[in-house]
């Protein structure tokens, strides 16, 4: 009798043991290689503050990103000095426009911009990438073809020929960026497609007659996520960068919009007299690429299967 | 390998004439042409002025026209610099920008090695992490940030080089842009050669070739460095790249009358004829960079047959 309640109870015991030790998801994996990186998770922190700061910033400072402080034009590099007293918390640029809403305000296109470029690319290289691994054979060298002659073109040259014919719209010029930088990933998601493909469970989902479209959904896509992700993070950056680039040129946004390259290019030609300019855009926007790339590299370490 | 350089040229023609077709056929489509006028020109004017540059010719006859002219080094009359020829334009700027590039590309490749070499061979030191947090600044630097910072401090605080210019290369002139422009490729260039010597180093026979009680600079040059290169080497295609994108704004930051000067006023002038120029040297250079570095594979690891 009692041996009996003694093995249920022991049985119990084990069942509930068993429940304790409940298999981890690759995510879960994941993430808990990812909250062990110091540098990774301060830079989501740094992050997540900017872009609170961004979101809500504009409405902490008496002055809009446009508006003209008369007081101070008439001598901007000497009244326009960063100080708490005045109301311009990172000063203002020679016209007397307040530079912290000026900054807040292009950090939101800036990150924007950066996002939608990223999202573009992800979403065009994912489908190529999977469609060409997938399917194979003759639909995959011509796919693979096609992504050779694209890469041997001089990308930023395109794009700003392109803006020179098509004016300045950021956010066109940000798809045109997209859609011309999915080749990476197109790349990337293709091969782990084709090893994925050949996999046992993609064998046996075959036989059981899963219909193509489904595997490709339910069993690759995935599987190549993670893969994705990493690129993609490292891919956020680049864009902003660019975008940077294209606006310190003057090709980019146009006044009165503004964005980080922008106010770099303003504060570059102001260095012997203002030089806070130049100090504030540029601090926001190399903090911004710092993390987003120690993002990415945390990212690679956690989710990168070389690892495993 | 003779076979496959020519059918790799082979390849680059239609590529570079698909390039040539987008951006000729953009230009093309694009509203506004080079002549618009705030007063219309008499017709017979316009007439004339439109025989001359073949605008009245249909538009496959116009590309082919360009085309013929490009290949006898022709690239047109410049819009906007009328009394120049794109031609003219190139042949002027060039040197400079390709004194530029090749500077900084001598400087950066055996820089950022050595330095992601003595990374690796020290890993997880201090002097590691230094290095490495010092690249990381330097990939997340941009020039356009790097540039004034460097001119704030050398030329207006401590006096030391010029501000700009180019005063026919002088080399004192020429420091302050090589170095704007090399210090993101040693930082990238050293961050991959880190990672690739740390998985050499890694190997069996690398574990092997200590036990035999090899030195450690015999150990480097003879078995570890060569499978080093090959990420490097892969690199070399983006950073050759990233030297010509990143001259665009060395040569506007520092009025150093290069290439990218050129292109970029030319994009804000809508001067096509100029733009597209460049734009095609910019894509011959890349395919065949590209094609020099798929060659440089089979130098470094006999085992990759192309």
């Amino acid at each position: 009798m009692s041996s009996k309640t003694n093995a249920r109870k022991l049985s119990e015991q084990m069942a509930s043991s068993l429940e304790a030790v409940e298999g981890r998801s690759l995510w879960q994996d994941a993430w808990a290689r990812f909250r062990k990186n110091r540098a990774a998770m301060t830079s989501v922190c740094v992050l997540l503050v900017i872009v609170v700061c961004i979101l809500i910033g504009p409405s902490l400072s008496p002055f809009g990103h446009d508006d003209i402080d008369w007081n101070v034009v008439s001598d901007p590099y000497e009244l326009g000095k960063p100080s708490l007293t005045s109301g311009h918390y990172f000063g203002t640029d020679d016209l007397g426009q307040d530079l912290y809403a000026r900054t807040m305000k292009g950090g939101r296109l800036s990150i924007m911009v950066g996002f939608m470029g990223a999202l573009v690319a992800v979403v065009i290289g994912t489908v190529w990438g999977s469609i060409s691994g997938y399917v194979g054979g003759v639909v995959d060298s011509v796919m693979m073809r096609i992504i050779e002659v694209l890469d041997s073109i001089p990308f930023m040259f395109m794009v700003i020929l392109f803006v020179t014919l098509f004016g300045n719209n950021i956010y066109l010029i940000f798809i045109v960026i997209g859609m011309v930088s999915w080749l990476g990933i197109a790349r990337v998601v293709r091969g782990v497609t084709f090893s994925i493909k050949k996999r046992e469970f993609v064998e046996a989902a075959r036989s059981i007659g899963v219909s193509r479209l489904t595997i490709v959904r339910r069993h690759v896509l995935p599987n190549v996520l993670g893969i994705v992700m990493v690129y993609s993070s490292l891919m956020v950056p680049g864009f902003i960068l660019f975008e940077s680039f294209l606006s310190f040129l003057g090709l980019g946004v146009q006044p009165p919009d503004t964005s980080w390259g922008i106010l770099i290019a303003e504060g570059a030609k102001t260095i012997d007299v203002a030089l806070w300019l130049l100090l504030f855009p540029s601090a926001f926007l190399v903090a911004t690429l710092f993390c987003f790339n120690f993002i990415g590299d945390g990212l690679r370490d956690a989710l990168d299967p070389k690892d495993r | 390998m003779l076979l496959y350089v020519l059918r790799r040229l082979l390849i680059a023609v239609p590529t570079l004439l698909f390039i040539a077709l987008v951006s000729f056929w953009l230009m093309h489509i694009a509203p506004g042409g080079p002549f618009d006028m705030e007063r219309p020109m008499p017709e017979v004017v316009k007439a004339n002025i439109e025989a001359k540059y073949h605008l009245n010719e249909p538009f496959l006859t116009q590309f082919f026209i360009y085309v013929r002219d490009f290949l006898q080094g022709d690239l047109g009359p410049s819009f906007v610099y009328q009394d120049f020829t794109v031609t003219q334009l190139v042949a002027q700027s060039w040197p400079v920008s390709a004194t530029l590039g090749v500077l900084s590309f001598c400087i950066s490749v055996p820089l950022g090695m050595l330095l992601g070499t003595v990374a690796a061979l020290n890993r997880n030191s201090r002097l590691d992490y230094f290095l490495m947090s010092l690249s990381m600044t330097g990939v997340v630097i941009p020039a356009f940030v790097l540039a004034p910072v460097l001119v704030t401090i050398f030329s207006i605080q401590l006096g030391w080089l010029p501000a700009g210019g180019w005063e026919g290369g002088k080399p004192i002139f020429l420091i302050l842009p090589v170095l704007s422009l090399a210090i993101g490729s040693i930082a990238s260039i050293a961050r991959v050669m880190r990672g690739a010597m740390i998985e050499t180093l890694n190997q069996p026979y690398i574990r092997t070739a200590r036990a035999k009680g090899l030195s450690t600079s015999y150990l480097l040059f003879h078995h570890a460095l060569r499978p080093s290169l090959i990420p490097v080497v892969a690199m070399l295609g983006p950073a050759f790249v990233a030297v010509v994108t990143g001259s665009v704004i060395i040569d506007i930051f520092f009025g150093t009358g290069g290439m990218g000067q050129h292109f970029v006023s030319g994009a804000l002038n809508r001067d096509y004829g100029l733009v597209m120029g460049i734009t095609l040297i910019v894509a011959s250079l890349t395919i065949f960079f590209n094609l020099v570095v798929d060659l440089l594979y089979t130098i470094i690891d006999p085992r990759i047959r192309i």
